[in-house]
């Protein structure tokens, strides 16, 4: 099937609002260092599939080009988006390794040489990216109002105030058998699902991305959520490595180290002691610890909760599951009035999963995994999703996306996106000589090979699915002097869907981004 | 056949949003999402010593950075800057000349060790 590109214009004039020079090509310009690409939409007749053995015969490199505008602070900017394909190339010999769909978004007029580039990428593993393109800091999200669950639906698509385009270019990028990227032949979705396969070809998309765009002398950001920042902690070390700089990696809800946190590991043979204050703010939201605290006194709230995970729990628990030790009273009372659940179930359970305390906290109510402060009637489902903060938002990021790609930014693909694969049930999470990765190596690895590199972590109280005092945890590991800065709200694992917590997470980015560049 | 997997492509379709209204999307959930997570069999391979940190830590990123260079070196142990350049450690390949020390055109491990240690990296 040959790809039919046409031109149109109505896209990029659609709202009336796009520069003169921005619209149609011609003009414009300024400082940029390269001339505005005329507007394009793009038909994609290949059909992409997200299925282990798939894989592509002929990637084609070609994209649909858009222009826009957005108001920020009063100020226009105009922007170009660029939505297709480019193939990652395997190093040395330059086979075609896999064909990944991306989004980019570049400030028109910009300078590239100091101009960022920022990359990202959700999780899963086998997640599209959808999620953070739609949520987080693009020039378009959803307002899906969490944690309220009587939005309407599908969620409108708006424009973003928080959106990170002032700061920095933003390239979206779909793991390899998710969205519409797909392995090139020889190779097949699979080969690409595991630890360091999956991190080797994102490497290999990044330097295509800077090869293509002559992006060698902008500085370059890794943005991955979830596992993706699992990917993130390899890639930085895979693209130093590589002789790629990155002046700094923003974690959005971190796992650094799969085992370090009990609901990653069979039969909880971990203590959940990462958990207890993630509990405590949890039951802090509801009400339900006491003293509760005031809504300004909840980090010294939190602090205490930390010292009594640490300094207390942690050892009773140890004791508890190496030889059945009891617990005493005053332990029993202090997780009752941090966490809101009766001592007597702490007793009958002291190592408490967090689908377990999702199941206690409330009853007759079900709250999420993601974002525990979303809660509704009933009890969880035993199969299937059961996170409401999960099944709640889904069908709406599923059904705008395409819609979004389409119809704003001109590529159309028959192929139905895969929003999430099964990739997760075959992945190859041995990484290193463990089973399961522990990845506080390879970012101490990349601070080994750029000790200017930043990183920037991103936590919100109320995730249950990557509790914040585990991830700090994992960071202590680090030397002193490696520059990490953790910063924590509100929220839940997608803190950014938070209207609160999004502006702040936003100005702590810009401040960032700064402090990277020596700006 | 084709016409089962077309019915089932429908079904994945059509979705419902929050307010129990459906409507209709061209994006597939094959799997709930729940991440991090991972299958029961390799939930079980968890590490159970403590995670290394400090020195221990440092010596595991030096034991990293050594494999990936001596992979790259072969029996020799040493690399040239074009050497280093097709194994893909671009790294080494740019900042050949202030590892290369002794002006030898070829370097070994430890000759990067130094290098990265110079520039403040931990790795003892």
């Amino acid at each position: 099937m040959q790809p039919l590109t046409l031109r149109v214009l109505r896209v990029a004039c659609i709202a009336g609002l796009a520069a003169l020079g921005a619209c149609g090509g011609g003009g414009g310009g300024g400082a940029s260092a390269t001339p505005p690409v005329q507007t394009q939409a793009y038909f994609d007749g290949t059909i992409y599939s997200s299925a282990r053995g798939a894989s592509l015969t002929q990637p084609v490199e070609t994209a649909s080009v858009t222009h826009h505008t957005i108001v920020l602070g009063g100020a226009t900017l105009a922007y170009t988006a660029t939505a297709g394909h480019l193939t990652a190339l395997a190093p040395g010999s330059g086979a075609a390794e896999a064909s990944f769909f991306y989004v980019a978004y570049t400030l028109d007029g910009a300078a590239p040489a100091g101009r960022p580039v920022t990359f990202f990428y959700n999780g899963g593993p086998g997640s599209a990216t959808a999620w953070l393109h739609l949520g987080s800091y693009s020039p378009r999200r959803l307002a899906t109002g969490m944690p309220r669950t009587d939005a309407p639906t599908p969620y409108p698509l708006v424009d973003n105030a928080e959106t990170l385009l002032d700061v920095s270019d933003l390239v979206f990028v779909d793991a390899v058998g998710s969205g519409y990227s797909e392995a090139v032949a020889p190779n097949i979705n699979g080969t690409f699902w595991g630890v360091d396969a999956d991190a080797a070809v994102f490497r290999d998309f990044v330097m295509r991305y800077i090869a293509v765009n002559q992006r060698q002398s902008s500085p370059r950001f890794l943005f991955g959520e979830s596992y993706g920042t699992a990917r993130s902690a390899v890639l930085a070390d895979l693209l130093e490595s590589a002789g790629v700089e990155v002046k700094g990696v923003v974690l959005q809800s971190a796992v650094l180290d799969y085992n370090s946190n009990c609901a990653l590991t069979a039969r909880l043979v971990l203590p959940c002691t990462g958990y207890v204050p993630s509990y405590s703010a949890i039951a802090a939201y509801y009400g339900k610890a006491s003293p509760n605290p005031a809504p300004g006194a909840l980090p010294d709230f939190l602090a205490q909760a930390r010292s009594l995970a640490a300094d207390r729990y942690d050892p009773a628990v140890r004791a508890n599951m190496a030889a059945g030790a009891m617990p005493d009273a005053s332990l029993l009372a202090s997780l009752q009035s941090f966490t809101g659940l009766p001592a007597t179930l702490w007793q009958g359970q002291l190592n408490m999963a967090p689908d377990s305390f999702r199941s206690f906290l409330m009853p007759g109510t079900n709250i999420g995994r993601y974002d525990a402060r979303v809660n509704v009637p009933g009890t969880a489902p035993s199969t299937g999703d059961d996170d409401p903060s999960s099944y709640l938002i889904t069908p709406s990021f599923a059904f705008r996306i395409t819609d979004y790609l389409s119809t704003e930014l001109g590529y159309t693909n028959p192929s139905s996106y895969t929003l999430l694969s099964n990739a997760i049930q075959t992945w190859n999470f041995a990484h290193d000589g463990r089973g399961l990765p522990d990845l506080v190596p390879d970012l101490a690895a990349a601070f080994a090979q750029n000790p200017r590199l930043k990183v920037l972590v991103f936590d919100g109280y109320d995730d249950l699915a990557t509790p914040f005092f585990t991830t700090e945890g994992d960071l202590a590991r680090l030397p002193q002097g490696d520059d990490v800065v953790v910063r924590s709200y509100v929220g839940g694992h997608m803190l950014y869907l938070d209207d609160d917590a999004r502006p702040l997470a936003k100005a702590d980015l810009a401040a960032f981004y700064r402090r990277a560049l020596g700006t | 056949m084709a016409r089962k997997r077309l019915i089932a492509a429908a079904l994945a379709t059509l979705v419902l949003g929050a307010a129990g209204r459906a409507f209709a999307a061209s994006a597939t959930v094959e799997v709930p999402m729940r991440d991090p997570w991972v299958p029961p069999e390799a939930a079980k391979k968890a590490r159970v010593e403590p995670a290394s940190r400090g020195a221990t830590l440092a010596q595991e990123v030096d034991r990293k950075l050594r494999a990936r260079f001596d992979a790259a070196a072969g029996p020799s142990g040493r690399l040239t800057r074009e050497g280093a350049q097709a194994a893909g450690l671009g790294f080494i390949a740019q900042h050949f000349d202030a590892i290369d020390r002794r002006h030898a055109g070829r370097v070994s491990y430890e000759d990067y060790r130094q290098f990265l240690l110079s520039r403040g990296a931990h790795l003892e």
